[in-house]
């Protein structure tokens, strides 16, 4: 990065912070703090659900699944706009009937304050670990890339967000979303036309998407039946529908968003524009990782994209075997190139003899240059230089660095830093709030007043913001990031969202019930989690079916006749 | 006829109602998968 990238990154990332600090300056109104301004329109609210989704491990991790996996990740995300119509049509509806600040009171009129406490203390719990991943995952690949402190990356990343976040609250994250959601997408559609723009002359865009199938780079849809794939179609519509369904639904810093909206249709509106644009955006982003395999079966890749641990393993003893593996990659590289060229001769030509001829012998040098990746990185092991995140993390960063000219570098790196402190202030500020609200507010301070509770709310998101900085130093992670995530999430999320169908659908069950049946079933999910090698996906499933089956099957046993919950009223 | 409430009407041109625009949604995923499955079996 040279002086102009890091002006771009400096006025983009401080700019919008400021803005939002100033822009939300001298409100103390406890309403306003939590649900944002009362006039949040719904392009607003969609913007905004989305930003806080699309964390920065989503614009680094995932062109690097991309790249490695294809486009399969994809169907992750198919239960997203079911989970999202359900979410507008029946959670919705309620959470605005009842005037809640969080998804957890509404829990507390449904059933019992334990029940309530229960939710939001997995939430907290939940949210609180995953709080750290958001600015330790982009920290740490960016850190290792440009040669920054990580402590420093995480520190000052983490206290921009903690600033305006305090500062303005809820109107100040929707706000400062939506620049940092423009300045995103902006980075992202520069970075896909450098890269077809890099792509050789001569090569069509059939040619591309031919190359890009031949290595199994676009199977987006997998329709088998095996339980332990972790990506198909089916565990994407019924994993991910309950994921989504309890991450929309029941998270608040999700819940948060579109309860800022100014009205019922507005939160709706926000809601359906992403049941709309989810898919299609993961698919542009996985697009954008298969295209850099396709840009890199021309222009030859370092053997390990995270430099800093080859160089850091060459400098410590193993100098010589990595050397000897890189030129065995070059070699296989360059076989393969020099293959594909003539299978796209071949192609052209309409000659399927020698197409199939072609196509094995790059099957053959692609191998060889895989193996000699695999022996790298267990060589990388093997000398103590074990990278803390998937070298797939660092494919789009390489080549942002790599291959785009300065300016677009210091906007894509900006981009990522926009979308870590955007889902970052979305979930500080679910944190703060459902502290203030489910516990402070519940529990230790019930009446006061709405200046009291607003310095309480600024406060609880400041020590939340602290405990994900202090996570985030000390945070070690070995798998993908984005996985790593979506893991944590599904292992709770499942019993979540479980209490919440039992709350709106099952309406003789009671609290007592319910909440011993949450702890039994969020046991479960752990044993399972240890014991199992399935789709993380199925715990979503696993969770909320056991929450649901055994609630009813304790309400049975201790007896039906008023036992049932209440109905909830307006607080 | 009443007209509905401001919370019924969803503001959008022939989608009227919210169980049209649900609809309307669940017919873009069909489409995305549909074409997503395309790509898959176009390319394979």
């Amino acid at each position: 990065m040279n002086a102009l990238d890091y002006a771009v990154l400096a006025v983009a990332l401080l700019g919008i912070a400021a803005y939002g600090i100033w822009r939300t300056r001298g409100r103390c109104d406890f309403n306003t703090y939590l649900k944002g301004a009362s006039g949040t329109r719904w392009l607003v609210i969609g913007l905004s659900v989305m930003a806080t989704q699309a964390s920065a491990i989503t614009f680094l991790s995932t062109p690097g699944q991309g790249y490695e996996s294809g486009l399969g990740f994809v169907q992750n995300y198919f239960g997203a706009p079911l989970a999202l119509i359900v979410v507008a049509g029946v959670f919705l509806p309620i959470y605005r009937r009842l005037n809640v600040y969080t998804a957890y009171e509404y829990l507390g009129l449904r059933f019992d304050p334990k029940t309530r406490l229960l939710g939001a203390g997995l939430f907290l719990l939940q949210r609180g670990l995953g709080a750290g991943i958001t600015i330790y995952a982009p920290a740490i690949v960016l850190s290792t890339v440009m040669g920054w402190r990580l402590d420093a990356t995480i520190v000052c990343s983490g206290l921009v967000v903690v600033a305006y976040t305090v500062t303005g609250g809820s109107a100040a994250v929707n706000l400062t979303q939506k620049y940092q959601i423009g300045v995103i997408f902006a980075g992202m559609v520069a970075a896909f036309i450098v890269l077809v723009a890099k792509l050789p002359a001569g090569l069509t865009a059939g040619d591309a998407l031919a190359l890009a199938g031949g290595f199994h780079r676009l199977e987006a849809v997998d329709f088998s039946l095996n339980v332990d794939r972790r990506y198909t179609i089916w565990s994407g519509l019924l994993g991910g529908m309950f994921l989504a369904l309890s991450y929309f639904g029941t998270d608040q810093s999700q819940v948060q968003r579109y309860l800022s909206g100014s009205s019922l249709r507005e939160s709706r509106l926000g809601l359906m524009f992403n049941a709309v644009f989810k898919i299609p955006m993961q698919f542009f982003i996985l697009l954008l990782g298969v295209l850099i395999f396709v840009f890199y079966q021309f222009e030859r890749p370092p053997v390990f994209f995270n430099r800093a641990a080859w160089e850091h393993a060459a400098e410590h003893g193993s100098g010589v075997r990595l050397r000897a593996l890189d030129a065995d990659f070059a070699r296989a590289h360059s076989d393969e190139r020099a293959q594909i060229q003539a299978w796209l001769a071949a192609r052209h030509a309409g000659d399927r003899q020698a197409e199939a001829s072609a196509r094995a012998a790059v099957d053959e040098a692609h191998g060889r240059g895989a193996a000699a990746r695999d022996k790298t990185k267990e060589q990388l092991g093997g000398a103590g230089s074990r990278p803390t995140a998937n070298d797939a993390d660092y494919v789009f960063i390489t080549f942002i660095l790599d291959h785009l000219p300065h300016g677009l570098i210091g906007l894509l790196v900006t981009a990522f830093f926009a979308a870590a402190l955007s889902s970052k202030a979305g979930e500080l500020n679910a944190l703060g709030s459902t502290t203030t609200v489910d516990v402070y507010r519940h529990i230790i301070k019930r009446e006061a007043s709405d200046a009291h509770y607003v310095v309480a709310s600024k406060c609880f998101t400041a020590f939340w913001g602290l405990v994900a900085i202090g996570f985030a130093l000390f945070a070690h992670l070995a798998e993908n990031l984005i996985q790593a995530v979506n893991i944590l999430g599904s292992i709770f999320y499942g019993v979540v969202l479980g209490l919440f169908l039992v709350a709106f659908f099952l309406k003789r069950i009671g609290g007592t019930a319910v909440f011993w049946a949450a702890l039994a079933a969020q046991g479960l999910v752990f044993a399972l989690y240890a014991e199992l090698s399935i789709s993380y996906l199925w715990y979503n499933v696993i969770g909320c079916a056991a929450c649901v089956a055994l609630s009813a099957a304790i309400q049975c046993a201790i007896g039906m006749s008023g036992a049932g919950g209440r109905a909830p009223r307006a607080p | 006829m009443n007209p509905p409430p401001d919370d019924e009407n969803t503001g959008l041109p022939g989608l009227r109602t919210w169980r049209r625009v649900y609809l309307a949604v669940v017919a873009v995923f069909v489409v995305w998968v549909g074409l997503l499955v395309a790509l898959t079996r176009m390319f394979p």
